[in-house]
């Protein structure tokens, strides 16, 4: 247990954070414990622990995706116009939309990993050529609505429960056999820890770091054809937020933005963090700037009280406090 | 057929000796630029949509030649551009402009060199343009004003704040404000940031109904659809609710049991009317006195009221199949044709 508690400290901190965060929102707000309210932010938290899901195995990795945005809703455009409004397309339309995000995952990690671009610069490049291209083929003409099934896989319920959080829940179980569980986990840590030392100890480095990106790509998809149910239509910047979103709760979650370790488990409680303080933030009444400067101020404290910095800085000054006391008592 | 698009009654004069009478035009079209900043939306998409029918059909058929030149959100681009069109010697130049004063000095240009310069939507202070665009201070304001009579006066509301930092939101909010500042029983206990986008206002209104056990009415700057899929969410009442004229909006509206709503207009037919503003002037050789030039879309609601504040306010009543089109995308701009020609859903929607 003790290990236990060591390995993944900042996830436990990060858990910790959550529930402060809930007990906080729950004295400004007193609706927000209430079920439906309880519902509602679980379904949010489940679009960005989604689309997060693909950034955590690349930032685990050493890398970054900043093509999720338009990933995201070129995945949503196009699944609106391709069904037009009706169910039964869906069946070739996700698999299709799914194999869209997971090669443009493929040429992010083959740019990346193959010709060693760096993943900032080919990612926002890819972003970029998407954003122009869903222009150019939509020519603007707005999308039909949702389809009613995708509506029900986002906001919909069995038996109470929202059908997304059983989504999420079955990708959490997925994502942390991935990682704990599976020869690719361990690779990918190695990769993220030192890709050369990697390459040398016989891990697939290049085949790793491509499919942290097509992993990437699929989910920013997903995130995109569900979140398209969430307001029941596909509009163009819907994916947008989406990007400081993802980074910030694989952040809070405990990873370290080099790589090299974290955890999905610690990116739902980043996910359900973010999620819990956009609920709070319009409760405190705030003006439009301080929100914003509140939003980004939590966040940065949040992650760097998980910091190794932080806590080297937090085992120092406990060994100085130490060390004065055994002075005072020895002189 | 209603007025639907009340031009100032300075342009009363020209409107009639304009498009009325055909004998008096030049044979040859006119050659009418629009210089368009962004085309990332909607409402863009359907406004250049909608200035290629109304030149294609009606009154302005065969009249006008339009040639439709966009650039990409940037003040830099659309000046190159507008000095490329410049160069094709038109006789007018539509603009929705990138920013209100950096094209000043290239718009002067173009004045100078006999052109006319109409801005639209995003418009201009180049003072030989005109400014033609929705009137944005009485929107807010008859919403306000409906939203207070609709819940008598007392009660407390919530009030989307749309973007940070646009001048357009502060604008609304400010309207909304100042009207229901008239009611001491209104209480405003929450903002969100409605982004002018659905998830947004639908999560923002939702973290308002928590922190709120009591919430009368709310105002959007943005779909109102949101605000009602919230309230739906959080197993509310469903209390009025003020937004702005889209499809998806009037469909809620229409479709959701005990709705109250009332959704103002920024008409993506401005681009018909900048269009019809043109040839008025170039026929006529008159120009309106006044530069800036007022286009009034009506209010689509469910429960239509005389404005106190402003008497002119126009509604019409939502009716599906009318104003409210179950077969369109949900996105599309409503009313969708001026009165002086007839445009269709499916033809605004680009979708027949």
């Amino acid at each position: 247990m003790n290990t236990f508690l060591s390995r993944n400290r900042l996830i436990v901190l990060a858990y910790i954070g959550m529930l402060l965060l809930v007990l906080i929102t729950a004295f400004f707000s007193p609706g927000f414990l209430s079920a439906s309210n309880l519902r509602s932010t679980f379904i949010l938290a489940s679009f960005v622990g989604i689309v997060a899901l693909g950034q955590t195995f690349v930032i685990i990795g050493g890398g970054i995706d900043l093509s999720i945005p338009w990933v995201l809703n070129s995945a949503a455009v196009l699944m609106t116009l391709l069904c037009a409004g009706q169910d039964l397309p869906l069946i070739w339309v996700v698999p299709l939309l799914l194999a869209g995000g997971g090669l443009i995952g493929l040429l992010n990690g083959a740019g990346v990993a193959l010709l060693g671009v760096p993943p900032i610069i080919m990612t926002l490049a890819a972003n970029v050529i998407l954003q122009g291209l869903i222009l150019v083929f939509t020519g603007g003409t707005p999308t039909p609505a949702a389809p009613d099934m995708i509506k029900f896989l986002s906001v919909g319920r069995i038996s109470g429960i929202p059908v997304i959080a059983l989504i999420w829940t079955a990708l959490t179980v997925l994502a942390w056999l991935l990682l704990s569980k599976s020869a690719f986990g361990r690779h990918l840590y190695a990769v993220g820890t030192n890709v050369t030392v990697a390459r040398y100890s016989g891990v697939p480095t290049t085949r790793t770091t491509i499919l942290t990106y097509v992993i990437s790509g699929m989910t920013a998809a997903l995130g995109g054809i569900l979140l398209t149910g969430y307001s029941g239509v596909a509009y163009l910047g819907m994916g947008d937020s989406y990007l400081f979103t993802t980074v910030a709760a694989v952040a809070i979650g405990g990873a370290p933005i080099l790589g090299g370790s974290g955890h999905y488990i610690g990116t739902v409680a980043g996910a359900l963090v973010l999620t819990i303080l956009t609920g709070l933030l319009p409760a405190l009444n705030l003006s439009s700037g301080a929100l914003l400067v509140v939003y980004g101020a939590v966040i940065l404290l949040t992650v760097s009280i998980g910091s190794e910095t932080f806590s080297e800085m937090w085992a120092s000054a406990s060994n100085r406090r130490k060390r004065i006391k055994e002075g005072t008592e020895n002189g | 057929m209603k007025l639907k698009a009340l031009v100032l009654a300075a342009l009363a004069a020209t409107t009639l000796a304009g498009v009325g009478s055909p004998a008096l035009a030049k044979s040859e079209p006119y050659v009418i630029y629009l210089s368009n900043n962004f085309v990332g939306n909607d409402w863009r998409q359907q406004m250049e949509r909608v200035a290629e029918i109304s030149v294609a059909k009606g009154p302005l058929k065969g009249r006008v030649d339009l040639r439709i030149e966009n650039v990409e959100n940037a003040v830099q681009a659309q000046i190159n551009s507008l000095n490329n069109i410049m160069r094709q010697k038109p006789d007018a130049i539509l603009i929705d402009a990138a920013s209100d004063t950096a094209l000043n000095p290239t718009i002067k240009k173009a004045c100078d060199a006999g052109i006319v310069v109409i801005s639209f939507d995003q418009v201009v202070t180049a003072p030989c343009a005109y400014a033609l665009g929705s009137d944005w201070d009485m929107i807010p304001a008859v919403m306000a004003e409906w939203l207070a009579k609709e819940i008598d006066g007392k009660g407390k509301v919530i009030v989307d704040r749309g973007l940070a930092g646009a001048p357009i939101s502060a604008q609304l909010q400010g309207g909304y404000e100042k009207v229901l500042a008239n009611y001491p029983d209104i209480e405003v206990v929450g903002y969100y940031n409605g982004e002018y986008a659905l998830g947004p206002e639908q999560s923002g209104v939702a973290a308002l109904l928590a922190a709120n056990p009591q919430v009368d009415g709310i105002l959007t700057q943005g779909y109102g659809s949101g605000a009602i899929q919230a309230l739906k969410d959080a197993g509310r009442p469903i209390v009025p609710v003020v937004g702005f004229s889209y499809n998806v909006a009037a469909l809620t509206c229409a479709q959701t049991e005990g709705a109250r709503c009332i959704l103002g207009s920024n008409p993506a037919y401005l681009s018909s009317e900048a269009i019809k503003l043109a040839v008025e002037i170039l026929d006529t050789g008159k120009r309106p006195e006044e530069r800036s030039v007022v286009v009034k879309g009506d209010f689509v609601t469910t429960h239509p009221f005389k404005s106190e504040l402003y008497p002119s306010a126009t509604m019409l009543k939502i009716a599906v199949g009318e104003n409210a089109f179950p077969d369109q995308p949900p996105g599309l701009t409503l009313p969708i044709t001026p009165d002086w020609v007839e445009i269709t859903a499916a033809e605004a929607a680009g979708s027949n």
